[in-house]
């Protein structure tokens, strides 16, 4: 169900990755664009989540940090993609602190409205409903903490203690706030109503009737 | 009987809103389609579509950035590396920097600029730092001449017999000139003049008046030049005949007869009133009203006078 970007759980190298790391840090451009074509599109969503309309300009400041860096860089792909989403989480960091010197209010950054992501409305064509743009607008809703944790997991594809590197934080933290906000999602009219179209879910409540098994609510 | 069955019902039944952690993690790993869950089930859909393929939109953008991988390579390796490290230290950090790239560019010229600085401010205290030292080497022009022990009268070089003739091997010859000079080297050299017994008294005494007539401000070298003078003519009355004595001599056509010896050295604080020459062009401040000599001739001159007089006695006795 989840997509190539969460396929498996970041702790272990990609060795098609590991091999475009080490032609990039010796001065190959061919490494580099592999490792670009792979980890633009998480970046560019994760940022598309922290500061919405300025997600690319930030992309391409976290690719400039990185290539003036690499020569310096130790580590398999795993520790690059780790390496790279802390720098685009502290370009965005910079970018909020701008932005909000620029508005000068009080305005959450993570407004659908400032992020140009479609305010989910059902009554939207269906791939436009339930597509990329609408998750991400949904995941944006959420509280700052949660929004990355959920990110970081799923469209970085990091475990919970790589995402804790990235967000300077304990990884019970990164767990919980993942939790909270997908428990936030389920509550969501949005989401259910995704589920129901999908005719996924049989209604609101599950009752397990112990040993025996299942029963649907009703009987 | 049924309210037993609702109780039941009501303990085992599991809310949508009630993700656990084990299901979350599934959720997140992927490995969880939260079937028979509503909320569960669109988290599922909403975490797939979230993670989804790249669209082509997205992939937008390649080749600038490669570019910008180029010409970062091809950059400058010190200014490189120095902003970049600082930014891949604080990234490694995990913190989060308060500063932006060219920021931290702005930094690392600015440390250094400051170490450039450093380097000089403590190029220049070190050749400062040995200036005194070297200055302390040299003879200083304000160091006091009285540092340099001049002749006294009970000294060797400065005893004679009152009344006597001084010998020419014992007659002070100081090394005078018509040159601003340190004092002390003036003492040097005529003391140097008294171990080599320089002749001339007219000589002696008009290089002396000369030192005298020059560095009469400086109390130190003009002292030396009046004792030196008493010494040689010992007719002298104290250092008020000096004055006119030495005017009258210089004024004389001994004076320009006599040539003057090597210049004594003064100290620069000395600022002589008459040029090099030795002519005064000024009169002292302090003029005695009556020298005990003759204000026409010179002290030579009326011991050849006496020795004229003498010998006509004799004829006319």
């Amino acid at each position: 169900m989840v997509g190539s970007f969460g396929a498996g759980d970041g702790r272990s190298d990609d060795p098609e990755l590991d091999a475009a790391l080490t032609a990039a840090i010796s001065g190959d451009e061919n490494g580099f664009a592999v490792l670009w074509r792979a980890l633009q599109p998480p970046i560019l969503r994760y940022l598309r989540v922290v500061v919405g309309a300025a997600a690319e300009d930030v992309a391409s400041e976290t690719w400039l940090q990185a290539a003036r860096d690499l020569p310096n860089f130790t580590g398999g792909s795993t520790a690059f993609r780790v390496w790279l989403f802390r720098i685009a989480r502290n370009r965005g960091m910079d970018e909020r602190r701008r932005a909000g010197r620029r508005r000068e209010d009080t305005r959450e950054p993570y407004d659908q409205s400032l992020g140009g992501l479609p305010v989910p409305d059902v009554a939207a064509d269906v791939m436009e409903k339930w597509g990329t743009d609408w998750a991400l607008g949904l995941i944006a809703t959420l509280p700052p903490d949660q929004a990355e944790a959920v990110m970081l997991r799923v469209v970085a594809g990091l475990a919970v203690a790589q995402a804790a590197e990235v967000l300077g934080k304990r990884p019970g933290a990164v767990r919980v706030a993942s939790m909270r906000g997908l428990r936030q999602l389920a509550r969501h009219p949005d989401v259910r109503a995704r589920a129901a179209s999908d005719g996924t879910t049989g209604g609101e409540d599950t009752v397990d009737e112990g040993p025996g098994g299942r029963t649907s609510e009703g009987v | 009987m049924r309210r037993l069955s609702d109780l039941w019902v009501a303990m085992t039944t599991r809310r949508t809103n009630r993700i656990d952690a084990t299901e979350a993690e599934r959720l997140l790993a992927g490995q969880s389609t939260g079937a028979g869950d509503a909320g569960a089930a669109g988290v599922a859909m909403l975490l797939s579509e979230a993670s989804a393929a790249a669209r082509p939109d997205e992939l937008i953008g390649e080749a600038a950035a490669v570019e910008d991988y180029l010409r970062v390579r091809s950059a400058a390796p010190s200014a490189v590396d120095i902003s970049g490290t600082v930014g891949s230290i604080v990234e490694l950090s995990g913190r989060s920097p308060w500063y932006g790239p060219s920021t931290a560019r702005t930094i690392a010229i600015r440390v250094a600029l400051g170490l450039v600085l450093l380097f000089a401010i403590g190029t220049v205290s070190v050749h400062f730092a040995y200036l005194p030292i070297r200055m302390q080497q040299v003879p200083s022009a304000s160091s006091s001449p009285t540092a340099a022990p001049s002749p006294s009268p009970s000294s060797p070089e400065g005893r004679r017999a009152p009344g006597s003739q001084p010998s020419a091997g014992a007659l002070p010859s100081p090394t005078v000139s018509t040159g601003a000079a340190v004092g002390s080297n003036a003492m040097a050299a005529g003391r140097s003049a008294d171990r080599t017994a320089r002749a001339g008294d007219t000589a002696t005494a008009v290089a002396l008046c000369r030192t005298w007539m020059d560095y009469r401000q400086d109390e130190v070298v003009r002292d030396d030049a009046a004792r030196r003078l008493r010494s040689l003519m010992t007719s002298l009355d104290g250092p008020n005949g000096i004055p006119a004595f030495c005017r009258k001599l210089l004024d004389s056509p001994v004076a320009t007869v006599a040539p003057p010896t090597a210049a004594p050295t003064v100290p620069p604080t000395a600022t002589p009133t008459v040029p090099p020459t030795g002519t005064p062009t000024a009169s002292p401040a302090k003029t005695p009203k009556t020298p005990r000599m003759s204000a026409k001739s010179s002290p030579k001159v009326q011991v050849a006078v006496t020795t004229t007089k003498t010998r006509k006695s004799k004829r006319q006795a």
